[in-house]
Order: C-alpha cells, then structure tokens, then sequence
C-alpha cells in the first residue's frame, strides 16, 4: 500500500539563546491512508513539532516528508496549496482556534470562500452539511467564540477541518482543554466520523485511554524520537520498550 | 461594520457626561469648523479683513471674545482656526497611521531580518527629542502648515509601528491564525482579515489620544513659527501674534488657548473612553 | 477515635446574588483523605478557597459555617488567619510555575514561610527546609534551595510545593488540581509522593480534581460536585463501583480507561451548568437519562446513610435517613 505520508529520517532543530534543542531526531514514519494513527507523548516529545511539519508550516532541517510521493519541502506554492486543501486541522484550544472577531459561520466557511472559491449559497449549505454532520446546531451558527463552551467551539473546529473534504485530519490535543463528559462526546464525534468517511486522522495526545478509544496505529514518541510503534492492540497490550510500559502504568 | 454601533451606543448611556463631553464636544467643533462661513458673525474677518477702528476691543455681546490688534473678532477667528487645527490632529494621525500601521504590520508578521531593519530605523528616528526632529524637517522644507504636518507625522509614526508589532507578536501566535496559514490562506489575506483587525485597538486608542496632541505640536511649531503662517487662522499662531498683547489685553491669547485646551482635552477623553470600551472586551 | 478537624455546615457562598457553592455540607477527620470531583463550574476550586478565606473580591459566605479545630472561619480576622493559614491549613496549587515568585529563589521563599510560622533561628530553618525537600524526594536540596522558579522543571517545582506545604507541619492540605498541569509519567511519581508523605506524616488531605483517577489514587473518600453542590459521597469503593447518582455514574462511564473494543462512550448530553446557575429543580435533571416530573420542580434533598450520601430523587436501595436540606 502506497503511504499517505512518508516520513524520512527527518531532524528538527530549534535554536534557543544560542542552545540548539532537537525537537525531532531521524525520525520516520510510514502513515497508510484510511487509518487512525495516534501519537502519544509527553512535553518534550517532539509531538507537536512533527505535527508542524506535518501541515508543512516549517520544513524539517534533515530528511523528508513525502505526500503521495511528493517532497513537502521541495514544494512551490501552487502545490503546497493542493495539498492543505487535503488537510484538516483542529488545535488544543477551542476558544483560541476562532477569529474572536468573526461567526462561527464566517471561520468555518473560510477555506470554502477563500481556497475554493466556492458561491455564497452553496458555501451556507456545505456549512450546514458539516455542522450537522459534527452535532452543531444551527442557531449557533451567527454566535460569537466568547459565547460558546469549549464543547461547542471543538465541534466547529472539526466542522472547519473537515468542509474542505480533506484526505488528512490532523488533531493535536482536540480534548484535553476539555471537561471530562465533554471530552468523552467529542471523542464520540471522532470515532463516529471515522467510521464514516473515507480519511486519515492523525491524533496527537498525552491522553492514552482516549487514544486507545480512535487509533488503529499508535507511535509512541520521547525525546524526539519514535520509541515504539505497532497496531494500537500490539503497542497497548503488548509494549515491548520501558517507557511504553511506564506510560502506560502512569495513566489513571 | 454593525458591530461596532453597539458599544458607541452603550457607552454614551452609561458615561453620558465624559461622552457627550468629549464625543459631543468634538462633533460641535467640528460642525463650526465645517461650516464656520454660515456661523460665525464675522466671517469676512477670517479672510483678512482689517478694521483698526475695533482693534483690541474686550469681550463684550458684540465681540464675544474681543477683537485682535487689526480689529478682527476673535470668535470668528478661533472658529475658523478650528478648521486648521483638526486638518492638524486628522492630518497628522492620519499619515504617522498610513505609515506606521503597514511597517508594525510587517516588522510583526515577518520578523527576523525584515524586522530587525524596521525596528532599527524607529529607534533612530525615536531617539530625537520630540520637538526637533519637525523642526528639522521644516526648516529643511519650509515653514508652512502642511509641512509642519508631514514633519510631524513623520516623527511620530515609529510608535505606531512599536504599538503594532507588539500585538501582531501576540496575534500571530494564536491558532486561529495557523489554522488559516495550514488552510492555504495567503499572508497577505491573514494579515489584512484576521492579523490586523485584531491587533488595531491599541493603536486606535493610541492615535485618538495622539490628536490633542497633535494639535498641540503643530501649534507649537506655529507658534515658533515653524509651522502654519500669516495670513493662515491657527490657534498656535494665533497666540504667537498676540504675544505683544496680550499682557494688557489677556483675550488675544486667552481664548484661542482655551479652544486649543478644550479640544485637546475632548479628544484625550475619547482615547481614555475608546480604551474602555475596548477592555470590555466587546467586539469593536 | 479521631476528632473531627475540619465541619462545613450548609455553606453558601455568592457573588452578589449568584450562588457559586450551595448549602455545601462535609467534615474532615484528622488523618483523613476526602477527594472533591467535578466538572467547570461545579464550585470544587471555590471550596478551597472558601477554607483559606481566599474568596476573590465580590464573593462572599452568605450562610453556613466553617470550622476548623473549633473555631468559626467566617470570623476570622485577618491576624488570625495569618496565623492559620500555613499552619493549620496548607496548599498546593495547580501550576507551580505560578505559585512561586519568579523574582525570589524557592530557598527564600521557603524560608520565608518557615519564618512566618516557626521561631527558629536562620541555620534550623534551613535545615528544616532542607529536611523536607529531602522527603519530597529532592535529594540535592542545597542546590534546589539556591534556585530560581524558573530553573526548575514543573514535576521538581511540584515536589518544592509540596515540601514547603508540609514544612509548615499542616494538620490539613489542600490540593488543587496537584497534577494536571504535569505530564503523564511525572504525575504518577507526584501522585505517589503525595500518597506517601500523607501516610507518613498523618497529615488530613483534601484533593480538589476533574479526574477520579487522581482522586481514587490519594483519597479514602469521594465526594461529587455539580452545580455547587455535592450530589454524591461516600467510601471510595462505594462510590466508584457503585454509584447511586446517576451524574456519578454517567461521569464514571465517560472515561475511555477501562474500554473493551467496539464499545461506545456513553456520554453526558449538553454541556455543564456554568458557576452561579440557579434552577428551580435537579441541577443535573435536564442532562439525565432517568429524570421524571418531581426532578424539575424541587431540589433533591441529601439522604445520608452511614457516611454515603446522595442528593437524588430515585430511591436508593438501603435504607435512608432524611436530614434537613
């Protein structure tokens, strides 16, 4: 099976007051398409950094990251362009992620107006579709970010990533700012649009059960590196390395 | 935008007093100032008019604030004089924002080198004191008031870019904003739809408070006569002429003082006002 | 038998005229652990800081008492509660980046705190300081006491708080959200610290978090909060296997632990009611699955039975003693 998305040997450095800190060390990955991969890790993992990279907002400083074949890095505009339009993304903070200054409708609708193009009429039906589709409703369409929950506001979020009708989600922490039965409906909304629509997730948590709930695959990350990988029954069930084993006894 | 309706309304009925003060204040002046030929009692004055057989005539019902050293009223001369000093306060804000947004805007969003240089260049301009560097200006390009104007300006816009960047430094972090860039959005589109709009607020109470000043400064270099000149009505100027004066005869410095006191004030009051109603956070 | 250390009797605390904690009642023996969970808005924090006599400006204890060791809380004067807090009430907050002054090192810090409360002379401060830094599993105290907030990872700043807390020889700690700003691997060794040094130095624990994990980890007892109110308390065991308020048991069933595959999370419609939410009925009956009519006209009043209570109209399934709302 042809990868999604290759990722080849790739390192990361950041430079800090004249320290370099390696974010990501020659790490790789293969991610097939049609499935859930989940990325556990604490802070210092290098998980949100390879997020990053993933959308293609910063190029690693050695290796590559191969979409359908295609070097991310080695990409002009008009083709990194086609590619987001296959990406969705939703971030950890649901009151961060919107405009304060927009409707939700107006964010959600944004890559349609301005990516597709797409005619005012049926931009309002396709918002409609996705908010539907993720248990938003309606009314709350013309509201404001300051007057919704957090529950709400993540809805939107996968709303927004997924009107494009994107090939890739990527969700960096989508629960963990979230209150407890929140974070259960809102895992439900995954699981159920995973089972439905034809995409790659790629979920990015510290939380393992909630892992555990949407991953098919799951990657385990420390330091910058990958320190083990497998089907999510082959890494939970049965972890090979210690830190797997000690994440695993850590989690309450 | 009808957003922005809402807090206007608001704050004019819970601070009635600071408002109209203020707000109220400014629209009146501003009505004279437009409409001054069809107000004032003596508009043939402002255009040079002289009548030695009135000069330095005391406040009375006729000459409601006296008569100056060539007899012209000077009623009717603040109020016209209203009209240089807001094409003063709007003309100058208006350039040092022209400039200074688009340079913040940048310096903020694009950092490093690009940033580096702006940023280098505002502090040079930043480390004159604050009169000099329109001085300079003008006498390198003449006295005259659009002159003064654009000196003016052009010392002060550096603050502007500060202001900005600052808040485009916190803006840009937001997820909203990468959000919109792992879309595909262009820079150019977040900057203008979402990186601006959310960072103006401190730069528009800035500039709100920066026109009394505005005035002021104008009216300073007037007053030394490095801005505005005769035969041009402008408070500044109007008081450096009455400086043989006014020691016996106080309302040829008095009163266009005082407008120039009141108006800056009104507009200091609209800045403090405008910065409230933003720190409630509402949508402006 | 141990004496009651701390009774908090039919507690009402507002801001203005929005009730934050509702006619909250619970008591805390010496040595005794009670965990407080509950969702945004349920009123856990404002608990805490009820017992401090921390509440923000506008807020305020309308009705109800708290007493500690005897003495009414509400009328406390600001010198008496120099005195008490520290001392006889001590807490841990949920960010230690925050909880520090970046300005001081945590040794000044500390030292300042021992000084407020013990008379002790520079060298045995220090070395008290030193000794519970120790317990806190910092062996290099020396160093720790000589460093910045700022130079500590948030798991080694934790373990300071938590040595500072107990340097001051508490009889009651209070926890905020002890780890939820920790990484995974970290908060378990916290967890267990804290597990540890509660048995050792036999001081009384009230844990303060969302997750029944950390709860259930630290404290023999639960209690559930929702809307301000406790709807559900009890023994650990009772109240984790067999939960008698429906919130508890929806709460419980939402966590993803524990999950066979292809089952589905049961999740809680709507969304928690936010702080200072007044309703004429059950607070919770609008999201539960087994409300009936009675639910919505009258709040459901507390039965108590043995140490397990439950505020629910659906009858429990031992006997009940009722007790004044």
């Amino acid at each position: 099976m042809v990868s999604l998305l290759s990722i080849q040997d790739v390192t990361r450095v950041y430079r800090l007051h004249g320290k370099k800190i390696w974010a990501l060390k020659e790490i790789s990955l293969e991610i097939s398409p049609n499935q859930t991969l989940g990325i556990a890790g604490e802070s210092g993992s290098g998980k949100s950094t390879l997020a990053r990279l993933l959308m293609g907002l910063e190029k690693p400083d050695q290796g590559k990251i191969l979409y359908k074949g295609n070097d991310l890095a080695g990409m002009n505009k008009k083709t990194l362009r086609a590619f987001r339009r296959h990406l969705g993304v939703v971030f950890q903070q649901p009151q961060l992620s919107f405009d304060p200054r927009w409707t939700l409708e107006r964010s959600i609708e944004e890559p349609l107006r301005f990516i597709a193009k797409t005619k005012k009429e049926r931009r309002s039906l396709l918002v409609r579709e996705a908010a539907a589709q993720v248990g938003l409703s309606e009314e709350l369409l013309t509201m404001f970010p300051q007057q919704l929950s957090g529950g709400q506001l993540q809805r939107a979020a996968i709303a927004r990533a997924l009107i494009m009708k994107p090939e890739l989600l990527i969700l960096d922490e989508p629960t963990s700012a979230l209150d407890i039965s929140i974070q259960a409906q809102i895992l439900n909304v995954l699981r159920e649009l995973k089972n439905k629509l034809q995409m790659t997730f790629i979920v990015i948590s510290h939380d393992l059960p909630a892992l555990s709930y949407l991953a098919d695959q799951m990657v385990i990350m420390r330091n910058g590196k990958v320190v083990e990988s497998g089907t999510k029954d082959e890494t939970l069930r049965r972890p090979q390395q210690e830190y797997t084993k000690m994440l695993l006894a850590s989690a309450l | 935008m009808e957003v922005t309706i809402y807090p206007i309304k608001r704050a004019a009925r819970r601070y009635p007093a600071a408002f109209w003060g203020s707000v109220g204040f400014l629209a009146v002046l501003l009505t004279l100032a437009l409409l001054a030929a069809y107000l004032t009692p003596y508009p043939a004055d402002a255009s040079g008019q002289m009548h030695f057989e009135q000069k330095l005539l005391p406040p009375s019902l006729r000459h409601l604030f006296g008569t100056d050293s060539i007899g012209r009223d000077i009623f009717t001369l603040v109020i016209y004089g209203a009209r240089l000093s807001l094409i003063s306060a709007f003309g100058v804000v208006g350039v040092a924002l022209l400039l200074g947004v688009p340079l913040g805007l940048i310096a903020g969003y694009k950092g490093g080198f690009t940033e580096n240089v702006i940023m280098r260049v505002c502090d040079a301009f930043l480390a004159f004191p604050p009169l000099l560097l329109p001085i300079i200006f003008t006498a390198a390009l003449g006295p005259s008031l659009k002159n003064a104007i654009i000196a003016v300006a052009v010392s002060w816009f550096p603050w502007y870019v500060r202001i900005l960047r600052a808040q485009v430094l916190a803006v840009k972090q937001a997820p909203y904003i990468t959000a919109s860039r792992a879309m595909g959005i262009s820079s150019l589109r977040i900057l203008y739809n979402h990186v601006l709009p959310n960072s103006f607020a401190p730069v528009l109470v800035q500039a709100t408070l920066d026109m009394g000043y505005a005035i002021l400064t104008v009216a300073g270099l007037s007053f030394i006569g490095f801005g505005a000149r005769p035969p041009a009505i402008e408070w500044g100027l109007m008081i450096t002429s009455s400086r043989a004066t006014f020691l016996d005869f106080w309302w040829t410095a008095f009163f266009p003082g005082l407008a120039l006191f009141l108006t800056v004030f009104a507009f200091n009051l609209s800045g403090e006002g405008l910065r409230n109603i933003l720190n409630t956070g509402d949508v402006l | 038998m141990t004496q009651t250390l701390l009774t908090v009797e039919h507690l009402t605390v507002s801001a203005g005229q929005t009730p934050l904690l509702q006619n909250l009642s619970f008591t805390l023996k010496k040595k005794e652990t009670l965990g407080l969970v509950g969702e945004s808005g349920s009123g856990k924090s404002m608990t805490a800081w009820s017992l401090l006599g921390l509440l923000p400006p506008g807020v305020f204890v309308q009705s109800g008492k708290i007493i500690f060791k005897g003495d009414d809380l509400r009328r406390f004067s600001q010198a008496q509660w120099r005195v008490l807090r520290g001392k006889g009430l001590a807490m841990i907050f949920q960010n230690p980046q925050t909880a520090f002054n970046p300005l001081f090192t945590v040794g000044k810090q500390m030292d300042n705190a021992i000084a407020a409360h013990f008379d002790e002379t520079k060298k045995t401060r220090r070395e008290r300081a030193m000794f519970y830094l120790r317990q806190a599993e910092l062996s290099d105290s020396g160093r720790i006491l000589k460093s910045y907030p700022f130079q500590l990872s948030g798991g080694m700043l934790q373990r300071v708080s938590i040595a500072l807390a107990l340097s001051l020889e508490p009889e009651l700690l209070i926890a905020d959200e002890p780890t939820t700003a920790l990484d995974a691997t970290i908060q378990f060794q916290i967890l267990n610290l804290l597990q540890k040094l509660q048995k050792q130095f036999k001081t009384a624990m009230l844990v303060i978090s969302h997750h029944f994990g950390v709860v259930s980890k630290l404290c023999t007892q639960i209690a559930v909060m929702y809307n301000g109110r406790i709807v559900e308390a009890g023994l650990k065991s009772d109240v984790l296997n067999q939960p008698l308020h429906p919130y508890t048991r929806a709460l419980l069933a939402s966590r993803p632990v524990n999950l066979l595959s292809g089952q589905t999370l049961k999740t809680i419609p709507g969304t928690p009611p936010a702080a200072g939410t007044v309703t004429d009925g059950c607070a919770f009956a609008p999201r539960c699955s087994q409300r009936f009519e009675l639910c919505d006209k009258a709040v459901p009043p507390e039965l108590i039975s043995n140490n397990r209570r439950v505020a629910c109209f659906l009858k429990p399934k031992y006997d009940a003693e009722k007790i004044t709302d």
